[in-house]
């Protein structure tokens, strides 16, 4: 579409306010944790830490120290079972993918279902099952309890995007291989596998965030020392008003790994939504 | 969907899915068939067919019409209707309109960038930012109605029966626009250049162009948005769970975190497995609409 020149100038105004629409929740989520309470109340949210005429009363790094000690350990759970739950989400929906397309048996496409059902599902369907499952195998309150449960959740969307990426690999080259004498494993580990990097960037990013992001999943199945940062964050509040530095602060070193994930790597991460989405 | 694929049968392959097949029937059909069970069974076990339906059904948190049309709180269900009501054409005409203005601006993607930040920002974190927008004396809403010097209406939103719904579903689609804004542009992309070309020939407005070529030839995206946003919708916790805990009183709850209340607060699964069964209901509903349309074509 051609736009007039006028029209052009108003566009990327238009644009550009956009962009800071958008971007504020960010902003004033930085700038009031390096407030302290008196410069929250004192000045808007779009203020940087700086008060009147510069005079410097309000900056201050407490926010975000006292926020960093509170939720340290949380952050570090977090950080565990987000990636072991991530490489092994990956891993079967590498499998499973290679399976399903490469394959021809009876009854592919109601597997391919059964494995995909569960992105319909709500959490909210399986939590108080879940619960008692895990405790008893005797993983409630357990790291172990949340890596299995975002591996499964995450295997349906892992399934999903290899299978799409697989269908692309010529059936010549397994044909080949088997020729050869090679086994299904040893296709899959030999051919398969070092063909997988685009899925495997695609598929952990997009595991990473969303498991990372979860809150329901670590509210119910995790108690004190072993809750996720998620649901630490949502319990740092002062006793009677709210901290809202303090808050701040913690919502910035929460979001934190996502935020840098997006930066570097947020073009895979949109294809991730696309091909969930789309292909669905 | 209907790719046909042949090759090779390899031996045990059935093993290549056991890793996978134990922990989805072990984590999450098995919960589902259970929750299912469970909710038509009274807490002595007693078989009550539809009762707990009818009994969360008739609770005032759930659904409560009386005196309708009125202010919330209406009711986990309505509030959930309501969400979609509002927050759906919000979020896909937004994300639609961007779409097409965008689909060729430089510097697009850096635009597409800061708008698609919502869709990755955990939900947590979304619902505080909210409740941190709507606040008194601290928010940006309210600093800007301050600029504005109409001072009556800078309260904390999402403290008030009457506005707390609304507050956290306007709101919240800052978080979702991204999601249609992308699906339109990978639509936009596989649309030839020659029809615009054709049309322009013919002297239709950009308008017109709008409507006869470019939303007719969008119906797979939009199926698509429709369907992950009514989804999205009917799953909506997180939010709520930290904005505002569903209140004040019940004006601000939803399903999900209706069903979390009567599960692990008041301990009552049966009724905490109506609710949940109901949404699964609810979505899968959704999909199978989807599902069918695909096949279809």
């Amino acid at each position: 579409m051609r736009f007039p020149k006028l029209g052009r100038v108003t566009l990327y105004i238009l644009l550009i306010f956009f962009i800071f629409a958008f971007l504020l929740p960010l902003w004033t989520c930085i700038t009031t944790s390096f407030k302290t309470l008196k410069g929250v109340i004192d000045t808007t949210p779009v203020e940087p830490p700086l008060g009147p005429l510069f005079r410097l009363p309000y900056p201050t790094m407490e926010p975000l120290i006292t926020a960093f000690n509170i939720m340290k350990r949380s952050l570090l759970n977090s950080f565990t079972f987000t990636v072991a739950a991530m490489i092994l989400s990956c891993l079967l929906g590498s499998i499973n993918g290679y399976i399903l397309t490469k394959i021809t048996f009876k009854g592919s496409n109601t597997v391919f279902l059964f494995f995909t059902i569960g992105i319909f599902i709500p959490y909210q369907a399986v939590l108080v099952p879940l619960v008692l499952t895990m405790s008893k195998l005797g993983l409630y309150n357990h790291l172990g309890g949340l890596i299995l449960t975002h591996t499964a959740y995450g295997i349906p969307i892992t399934t999903l995007l290899f299978r799409n990426f697989y269908g692309l690999i010529p059936n010549s080259l397994i044909m080949a291989a088997k020729t050869d004498g090679a086994g299904t494993w040893t296709i899959y580990r030999r051919i398969v596998l070092p063909l997988s990097l685009p899925p495997f960037v695609v598929a952990a990013v997009f595991q990473f965030t969303s498991i990372w992001n979860d809150f329901l999943f670590g509210v119910v199945l995790t108690r004190g020392q072993n809750q996720p940062a998620s649901v630490v964050l949502a319990n740092l509040k002062g006793t009677t008003t709210v901290m809202w530095n303090l808050l701040m602060g913690g919502t910035l070193w929460y979001a934190l790994p996502v935020l840098v994930i997006y930066l570097v790597l947020g073009k895979y991460l949109m294809r991730g939504y696309m091909a969930g989405a789309v292909k669905g | 969907m209907t790719r046909r694929k042949t090759i090779t049968s390899l031996k045990n392959f059935p093993l290549f899915f056991s890793p996978a097949i134990i922990l989805i029937v072990f984590f999450v059909a098995y919960p589902v068939l259970q929750t299912v069970y469970i909710s038509f069974f009274s807490p002595t076990e007693e078989f009550v067919g539809l009762g707990n339906y009818f009994d969360v059904l008739s609770r005032k948190e759930i659904l409560n019409v009386e005196g309708f049309p009125k202010w919330p709180p209406l009711g986990a269900l309505i509030h959930n209707l309501l969400w979609i009501l509002i927050h759906l054409p919000l979020s896909m005409f937004s994300g639609l309109v961007l779409a097409v203005i965008l689909r060729d601006v430089k510097g697009a993607s850096i635009v597409k960038s800061a708008i698609f930040l919502g869709m990755v920002t955990p939900l947590i974190v979304g619902g505080i930012i909210l409740r941190f927008t709507f606040e008194r004396g601290v928010g940006i809403v309210n600093a800007f109605f301050n600029v504005l010097g109409v001072e009556q209406l800078a309260r904390t939103w999402t403290a008030y029966p009457e506005t707390a719904l609304f507050a956290l579903i306007f709101g919240s689609v800052w978080l979702w626009t991204g999601f249609s804004m992308i699906i339109y542009s990978a639509g936009l992309a596989t649309i030839p250049k020659e029809y615009y070309e054709a049309a322009k020939i013919d002297g239709a407005t950009p308008f017109r162009t709008f409507f006869r070529i470019t939303f007719p030839l969008l119906k797979p995206m939009t199926i698509t948005v429709v369907t992950m946003t009514i989804l999205w919708e009917l799953k909506i916790f997180d939010i709520v769970f930290v904005a505002t805990r569903g209140g004040p009183g019940w004006a601000s709850t939803v399903l999900a975190y209706q069903m979390w209340l009567y599960a692990f607060r008041d301990l009552n699964f049966n009724n905490a497995a109506a609710v949940a069964t109901f949404l699964t209901f609810l979505t899968l509903f959704v999909t199978i609409g989807m599902i069918r349309y695909m096949v279809r074509r």
